[in-house]
């Protein structure tokens, strides 16, 4: 058996777990996934961390608190940079310490630099240092980059025929295609947000799933090819840093331009950093177009199941009238 | 010519008007900060966003009502939020329908020269504005040397706040300092004056040294920060910092300021740069534990992303470096009292663990 390596079921997980599956089992590791987020989870990481740090990077806690005693390693990655001259933000960048200050007894951490600010070769890199402990042979680590690429390329392409990566990454496809018949005339909604909150389905009460059950379908900044991103975030004058955020500014600046969707769900984390700034502008351009209705919701351990299914329904009745739908 | 505000920023004022004026705009100072300031940025800006965002908001709204038709920002490349408040106060500017235009200072001297040839109007030669520049620098440190040299008198006078009242009588008269001599002038004067304020009879042994790190407007913005160095200086405690505008531009915008004693410090507790002063944070804290301090105070923005990876870190530093420290983070609804009572318990701590440090110094002597 394989070295075991510990993954959360968390933060970048959503974008990237079936390149990083793919490059580790081809390196001979097995991986533990952490399981989905319960209220266990959720204590855990809340004890954890220092009560200012966002709700995400509490989650991630609690995933590495039940991974911890399991495997022989904890993937921790320091995201850096994934785009040139951009970020993802402070905290991706501070994780592998934060994780070592406020987290006891952990198994050793694979903790690449992943740094692609300056060019891709960040990306080569991070691979070696992150291979270190399975394998110090150039050639076999080029070998398990490629493959997790292609993998990751091809979760990338499913995402554009209007699958979530849940519904990749859970095996929930055939379901969905099913649901595909029934949703020729109903409502499409835009759901923006970081991919680790509208598709965190304990954290967000599962909206997605609530959604698709009033008879919605859903279209997410994932679903959108990055070019068309790229273009609709460079509306903003000065180009945003935040490489997570830019995609969804881009999606909410691509819905409204096109006018291609009845309704958008913004979501929030508590404490976000990022979130709080540019949602705020995707909000004002939606609000001064004045066409399409947006509901904006920030989530926090504290949120309640009821308040938040209200408004949803409230949301949705609302675009339906408005479309003579009710 | 253009009338241009600015944001203040602790003292920035004096140096920002007269660099304006030699340029040839017309400088509109925001209101000194108030309440009101507050209100107004609080009410407008995202709810979620740092107070520097909100308190800087609340400065252009009292701007454009004193006649500002250009708001003077700085910019920046991230991760830190600072880099696009600019951004979002022109698009929350533009929806109060206030017809003001949004000027950015990227910090790269080619954005800067732009930015300040847009604001004269005309073509100006670089030789000019350097010597604006030069001119500004100076002020610049003069104002932050006084500022050191009251974190020093501080605790060693009879009455702290007297000292506080004869800083702020120099930097008034800073402000109308016009000329490269009048400063230094302005500045030996000051020294001397505040110097008188010592107390003979005071014992050194006495005052306790508590270093300040966190983020810089916070530092900086002593309305905003309910004056906390005052505050510390009342009970006795010497404040140390490097976070100074002046050393800010000498590191941030010159590249002038050897990073590397503070980075190697940080490495081991936090192994990356991760904007803001994060990393500063951590490797200053090391550093001021290993120079013998007494504590460390950090001093931050509620939501601010650097300063709380930082924050998440510090206890391993208090532990590991043996020095308390005490993180304070501050929002639009911080108040004086509590912020009082949490300092002068933690200098409380402070002083009896000295004492304790001390009286061990004398037995093993």
């Amino acid at each position: 058996m394989g070295k075991r390596v510990g993954i959360p079921r968390s933060l970048l997980y959503y974008i990237y777990y079936p390149g990083w599956k793919k490059f580790f089992e081809e390196l001979g590791a097995e991986i533990v996934l952490s399981p989905p987020t319960n209220k266990k989870i959720l204590d855990l990481g809340v004890k954890d961390s220092v009560d200012e740090v966002c709700l995400p990077v509490k989650l991630y806690f609690g995933h590495l608190e039940v991974l911890k005693d399991k495997v022989d390693y904890l993937f921790v990655p320091r995201v850096i940079s994934i785009s040139k001259k951009e970020w993802i933000c402070p905290k991706f960048i501070g994780l592998p310490d934060m994780v070592k200050a406020q987290l006891k007894d952990l198994p050793p951490m694979i903790s690449p630099d992943l740094n692609m600010r300056k060019s891709r070769k960040g990306l080569y890199n991070a691979a070696v240092e992150a291979a270190e402990p399975f394998t110090k042979s150039s050639i076999k680590v080029l070998k398990a980059l490629y493959l997790a690429l292609r993998e990751q390329r091809k979760f990338k392409a499913k995402l554009k025929t209007g699958l979530t990566p849940i519904d990749i990454l859970e095996k929930r496809e055939n379901k969905r295609v099913n649901e595909k018949k029934t949703v020729q005339d109903s409502l499409v909604i835009a759901l923006l947000g970081h991919p680790y909150l509208i598709y965190e389905s304990f954290i967000n009460m599962d909206l997605i799933r609530r959604l698709r059950e009033m008879g919605v379908r859903l279209v997410s900044p994932e679903m959108i090819e990055d070019k068309t991103l790229n273009k609709n975030a460079a509306l903003q004058p000065k180009s945003l840093f935040w490489t997570l955020n830019k995609k969804v500014m881009g999606a909410g600046y691509y819905f409204l331009s096109t006018q291609s969707v009845d309704g958008i769900i913004q979501m929030a984390a508590f404490g976000c950093g990022p979130d709080a700034l540019v949602n705020e502008l995707v909000e004002r351009r939606v609000r001064r177009d004045g066409n399409i209705p947006l509901l904006s919701i920030n989530i926090d351990e504290h949120s309640g199941e009821a308040g938040l299914v209200t408004r949803l329904e409230a949301f949705i009745d609302m675009i339906k009238l408005r479309r003579g739908m009710g | 010519m253009k009338k241009v505000t600015f944001p203040h920023m602790g003292n920035m004022n004096i140096a920002v008007k007269s660099f304006l004026y030699e340029i040839g705009a017309e400088p509109i100072e925001p209101p000194p900060i108030t309440k009101r300031t507050m209100e107004l940025g609080v009410r407008h800006a995202p709810e979620f966003a740092c107070l520097p965002l909100k308190v800087n908001l609340g400065n252009h709204l009292e701007s454009i009502e004193k006649g500002a038709e250009y708001v003077l920002m700085a910019g920046g490349v991230g991760p830190c939020r600072f880099g696009y408040y600019a951004e979002v106060q022109r698009e929350i500017l533009h929806d109060l329908k206030k017809e003001v235009e949004m000027v950015t200072i990227e910090p790269n001297v080619f954005s800067i020269y732009k930015s300040f040839k847009y604001l004269h109007g005309k073509k100006f030669s670089l030789i000019r504005l350097y010597r604006i520049l030069s001119y500004a620098m100076e002020k610049i440190h003069a104002v932050d040397e006084l500022e050191k040299l009251t974190q020093f008198i501080r605790p060693r006078a009879k009455d702290s706040r007297v000292v506080n009242k004869r800083f702020h009588q120099l930097l008034k008269k800073m402000e109308d300092a016009g000329t490269m001599d009048s400063i230094r002038r302005v500045k030996l004067e000051g020294e001397e004056s505040l110097r008188e304020l010592i107390d003979p009879d005071f014992h050194t042994d006495e005052i306790i040294h508590i270093g300040i790190v966190g983020e810089i407007y916070l530092i900086l913005e002593h309305y905003v920060n309910l004056y906390i160095e005052e505050k510390l200086g009342a009970l006795g405690v010497e404040t140390h910092r490097t976070v100074f505008l002046g050393h800010w531009i000498m590191d941030h915008v010159l590249k002038k300021i050897d990073r590397k004693p503070y980075i190697e410090a940080a490495t081991p507790y936090l192994g990356a740069m991760i904007g803001g002063h994060g990393q500063e944070t951590i490797g200053q804290s090391v550093l001021y534990a290993r120079q013998g301090f007494d504590g460390i105070i950090q001093v931050a923005p509620f939501t601010c992303m650097p300063e709380i990876v930082a924050e998440s870190i510090l206890p391993v530093v208090n532990e590991k470096e043996n020095i308390p420290i005490l993180s304070l983070f501050f929002d639009e609804h911080s108040g004086e009292a509590g912020i009082q009572t949490r300092l002068e318990a933690f200098v409380d701590l402070v002083r009896s663990r000295k004492r304790k440090k001390d009286k061990r110094r004398v037995i093993l002597s």
